[in-house]
C-alpha cells in the first residue's frame, strides 16, 4: 500500500523537502502562516533533527548507535542515550503486547531469508532454528536505572526499522506548526491541517502490487499514520510466493497477503503496530485492535477479488480530486 | 621530513615529551582497549569531564562514551536545560557545574574537554592546565594566535597533555587518500587545491531562554548564535573552513607562506528582513580566500550561506589537482554509510596501475572516477601494515572520527604523549583561518612568519 498527499492550498506559501534517509526517503512539505525565511530555516532545522537521528538509529549506518550495541552489548552492558533507551523500552513494550508479533532483533531472520539484500532464497529448517536463537526481545535485557542494554545471545542484531521511522513526530520539536512529514513511505505525521480549511491532511489508501487506484481517503490533524505491509517485496521459490512480511514467532514469512494503516498519537507506536498488525493477519489484526482500543485500516488481498477494507475506529472517506 | 615536523615544533615536543620518553612510548602505539595503564593510573577509567554541552559537545560526549575506559564523571554549561540534558545523556551520577572553575576545583577529573564559544577556549584551557589536568580543546584552537601560545605556554607548564579537534586527521578515508594516493604521488605534482563548505541558509540557531549577562553575553541571541559575533568567533573560516585548511596542510605535508581574499555579509544582513530582528551579526556570509604554500600551490577556499550546490552532491569537499591527476575529498556526503566520499579522476593518457583497472569506478558526466575506499583500493594492507597507528582492523574504518580523536586522547592522557594533532599544530591551523580573516578585513596579502609560532 503506497501513500500520497493531495496538493491543496497552493495558494498559500508551501515548502517541499525530499531527501533519502534510512534506505528509504524523508518527505516534508510545510504549509506556511510565516515569512518564507523562517519556515526554511525551521525546515532545515527539521532535516538536520532528521540527519542526526538517522546517523544514530540505522542498522545501515556503520557507526550509529545501534550499530555500536550490536556490536559490543553481548560482551558488555552498553550505556544508551534517554530517547534512544526510551525508543528500545517502547520496542519492547510492543512487542509484548502482540505476543511477539512485532520484534525489533528480527535481523538474523531477515537476513537469512535475504531481505536484507533482496535477493530471496529458503532456508532449511536448521537454519531458521539457529537464526531463531539470536530472535527475541526476550534474550534483550533493558536496565532502566543504570540505562543499559544487554543482548544475551551472540549475534543478536537490533534493527528499529519498524519503528525507528516514527522520527518524523520529532516535527513536533521543530516548531513548524502545520506540516505533513513521511518517512519511507510507510511512516507519516500530520501536524495541524493543512490551510485551505480542510479538517486535515488526506492520505491516500492504496492497495499492494501494482494497482494505483486509490480505496479511499483518511484525513490526519495532528496525528501520526503508520502503515506496513506485503506491497511487491517477495519472491518465488519452487512456485511458492514468499513476501517479505516475516513473523518472528515462526521464523517463517506469514501465509497471508495484506496491508496494515494504524492511526495514533506516536508515529513511533503507529509504525511498530502497524508492523505487528501485518504479521499478525486480518483476523488477528482485527481481535487485537477491537481488544486494545487500536485505530486501524486492514486491506486484506489474500482473495481472488478486489481488496477488502476494512476501518475499525476510523474513518474513510471517498477519493476526491485528482490522484 | 614535511614542514610541520620542523625544528620549531621538534624542540617544542621535546620540552614537553619526557614522560613519553622515559616511558618508551609515543602517540597512539598502543590501542584504547589494550592499553596498559601508567604508572599511577591503577587500571582506573580516564575521569573526563565536559565543559559545553552545544551540539560539538554533545557529539564529543557521544563518542567518548563508546570509549570503554573513558568515564565521563562530570559535564559544565552555563544554560541549565542544556547542561541537564547532556548530564542525563552521560550516564546516572554524572555531576552538574555551571561553572566550569568549580568542576575543575571540585570534580574529580583527570582530563576535560572544552567545547566552548571560540573566544573562550584558551582562558578556560588555561585554568584546566593550571589545575594538572588534560585538555581536549575542540578546534578551531583560539581566538589569536597569542591565545594559542599561552595555552601552550601553559601546557608545558603542567606537562599534560594537549589535543585539539581537527577530527578529519583521524578520517580513515582521509588517513588513506593522504598516505596511499598523496604520499604516493598517484596525483603527480599537486598544483592547486580548491575546496569549499557552501551552505544555503542564515545559519542561525536557536538561542537558549534566560539571562546570561554576566558570562559576559548581553543577549541570549548572542550566546545562542555566538557564531555570528566577531567578539566571540572568527566566523565561517574559524568554524568551518579551519576543519579543510588543516586537512589540506596535513595531507600536503606543508602550511601556507601567505593569504589574501574578500569576505562580505552579502545576503544575511541584519535588518533585510531575511533575519530575525534581534540578529546583529557581523562576521561574513560570504568569503573567498586564496592561500599561498611553499612549491607554488595555490589553494583557493570559499564558503558562502546561499547555495549549497555541488556537482560532487555535497556542501563540503577538498580537491586536490595534480599533474596525474585530481581527487575530489568529502566527508558530508548525504547517501553514504560515513557519509565521505573519495574519488580519483586520471588525467587524460595517464596510465591507470594494475590496482586501478579493478578498482571500484563510477561514472561523473563521462569522466571515470577511481572510489577511493580504504577498504577495497589499493594501498597499504590492513593485514600487515595499518593505515595508522589507531587504525589497525576493518573495524576501525566503521568508527567516527570523533571516537578514534578520544580513543587517542585516552592513550595520550594516559602516557603523557603527545597526540597526532596537538597544540602546535592546533596553533599553526588557528593561523590558517585568523589570518585569512586578518587578511579580507585589511583587504592585503598577509604573510606567515614561521617566527610568529615562536613562544
Amino acid at each position: 500500500m503506497n501513500s500520497d498527499y493531495s496538493a491543496v492550498g497552493l495558494d498559500r506559501f508551501r515548502l517541499c523537502l525530499r531527501r533519502p534517509a534510512m534506505g528509504s526517503h524523508f518527505e516534508l512539505v510545510v504549509d506556511g502562516d510565516r515569512p518564507a525565511a523562517e519556515l526554511r530555516v525551521l525546515m532545515d532545522e527539521a532535516w538536520e533533527l532528521v540527519q542526526h537521528l538517522v546517523d544514530r538509529l540505522s542498522a545501515h549506518v556503520p557507526a550509529s548507535d545501534i550499530c555500536f550495541i550490536n556490536e559490543h552489548a553481548f560482551a558488555r552492558p552498553v550505556l544508551v542515550a534517554p530517547d534512544l533507551f526510551g525508543l528500545l523500552r517502547k520496542a519492547a513494550e510492543t512487542s509484548d503486547v502482540t505476543g511477539g508479533a512485532f520484534d525489533v532483533t528480527i535481523g538474523p531472520l531477515a537476513k537469512l531469508w535475504g531481505f536484507f539484500g533482496r535477493e530471496g532464497r529458503v532456508p532449511s529448517v536448521a537454519e531458521i532454528d539457529e537464526a531463531m536463537a539470536r530472535v527475541g526481545m526476550g534474550h534483550v535485557e533493558l536496565d532502566p536505572a543504570a540505562r543499559t542494554i544487554r543482548l544475551h545471545r551472540p549475534g543478536m542484531e537490533i534493527d528499529l526499522g519498524a519503528i525507528g521511522k516514527g522520527f518524523v513526530e520529532m516535527l513536533r520539536r521543530s516548531g513548524v506548526t502545520c506540516a505533513l512529514a513521511q518517512s519511507g513511505g510507510s511512516s507519516i505525521f500530520a501536524l495541524g491541517a493543512p490551510p485551505d480549511g480542510s479538517d486535515g491532511w488526506r492520505v491516500g489508501l492504496r492497495p499492494g502490487g501494482a494497482a494505483t487506484e486509490r480505496l479511499g481517503v483518511v484525513e490526519l490533524r495532528d496525528r501520526a499514520f503508520g502503515t506496513s505491509g506485503d506491497h511487491e517485496q517477495h519472491f518465488v521459490a519452487d512456485g511458492v510466493r514468499y513476501g517479505h512480511v516475516l513473523d518472528p514467532r515462526s521464523g517463517r514469512p506469514v501465509g497471508h497477503r495484506m496491508s496494515a494503516c494504524c492511526l495514533g498519537d506516536s508515529a513511533t507506536r503507529t509504525d511498530a503496530l502497524s508492523t505487528a498488525l501485518a504479521v499478525m493477519g486480518p483476523d488477528e489484526a482485527r481481535r487485537f485492535c477491537v481488544q486494545h482500543g487500536e485505530s486501524a485500516v486492514v486491506i486484506d488481498e489474500s482473495g481472488e477479488g478486489a481488496p477488502v477494507v476494512e476501518a475499525i475506529r476510523c474513518t474513510i472517506r471517498p477519493v476526491a480530486g485528482p490522484p | 621530513m614535511d614542514s610541520l615536523e620542523g625544528m620549531g615544533r621538534r624542540e617544542f615536543l621535546k620540552s614537553v615529551a619526557v614522560a613519553t620518553a622515559a616511558l618508551g612510548l609515543g602517540a597512539g602505539v598502543a590501542r584504547a582497549q589494550d592499553t596498559a595503564p601508567a604508572a599511577g593510573a591503577g587500571g582506573e577509567p580516564l575521569k573526563l569531564g565536559l565543559i559545553g554541552c552545544g551540539g560539538q559537545g554533545n557529539v564529543l560526549l557521544a563518542n567518548a562514551l563508546r570509549v570503554p575506559d573513558i568515564k565521563i564523571v562530570g559535564v559544565c554549561d552555563i544554560v541549565d536545560a542544556r547542561r541537564d540534558e547532556t548530564a542525563d545523556r552521560a550516564g546516572p551520577d554524572t555531576e552538574k557545574y555551571t561553572e566550569w572553575a568549580e568542576l575543575l576545583e571540585k570534580c574529580p577529573v583527570d582530563a576535560v574537554i572544552v567545547a566552548t564559544p571560540l573566544s573562550t577556549h584558551a582562558g578556560i584551557t588555561i585554568a584546566a592546565f593550571q589545575a594538572g589536568k588534560h585538555v581536549f580543546c575542540e578546534k578551531c584552537m583560539a581566538y589569536t594566535i597569542d591565545e594559542c601560545k599561552d595555552m601552550l605556554r601553559a601546557q608545558v607548564q603542567a606537562n599534560k597533555v594537549l589535543q585539539i579537534g581537527h577530527h578529519l586527521r583521524y578520517h580513515p578515508l582521509y588517513v588513506h587518500a593522504k598516505r596511499a594516493f598523496i604520499e604516493k604521488g598517484i596525483l603527480g605534482d599537486i598544483t592547486s587545491v580548491s575546496a569549499q563548505w557552501n551552505r544555503n541558509g542564515p545559519w542561525r540557531r536557536e538561542a537558549p531562554q534566560g539571562d546570561y549577562s554576566k558570562w559576559g553575553y548581553p543577549s541570549p541571541e548572542e550566546l545562542g548564535n555566538w557564531r555570528l559575533y566577531n567578539k566571540y568567533s572568527g566566523g565561517l573560516m574559524t568554524e568551518l573552513g579551519s576543519h579543510q585548511l588543516d586537512a589540506i596542510s596535513w595531507m600536503l605535508g606543508r602550511n601556507p607562506t601567505a593569504v589574501c581574499g574578500v569576505g562580505g555579509i552579502d545576503y544575511w544582513k541584519p535588518g533585510s528582513g531575511r533575519v530575525p530582528a534581534e540578529d546583529q551579526r557581523d562576521v561574513p556570509d560570504n568569503v573567498h580566500v586564496i592561500y599561498e604554500y611553499p612549491g607554488g600551490v595555490k589553494v583557493d577556499y570559499q564558503s558562502s550561506t546561499t547555495n549549497a550546490f555541488n556537482i560532487f552532491g555535497t556542501q563540503c569537499c577538498e580537491i586536490f589537482r595534480g599533474t596525474q591527476g585530481t581527487l575530489v575529498m568529502s566527508h558530508l556526503v548525504e547517501g553514504t554509510n560515513l557519509k565521505s566520499a573519495g574519488w580519483l579522476f586520471l588525467e587524460e593518457g595517464v596510465q591507470q596501475q594494475i590496482w586501478m583497472t579493478m578498482a571500484h569506478k563510477v561514472d561523473v558526466y563521462g569522466h571515470e572516477a577511481i572510489h577511493v575506499d580504504a577498504t577495497v583500493t589499493e594501498g597499504p594492507k590492513l593485514a600487515n601494515q595499518p593505515i595508522s597507528t589507531l587504525i589497525t582492523s576493518e573495524g576501525d574504518l566503521k568508527k567516527m572520527t570523533y571516537q578514534l580523536e578520544m580513543e587517542e586522547f585516552l592513550i595520550s592522557c594516559r602516557t603523557n604523549s603527545i597526540p597526532s594533532c596537538d597544540g602546535m599544530i592546533g596553533m599553526k591551523s588557528a593561523a590558517d583561518a585568523l589570518l585569512a580573516n586578518q587578511a579580507m578585513s585589511t583587504q592585503s596579502r598577509v604573510t606567515f612568519d614561521e617566527g610568529m609560532y615562536a613562544l
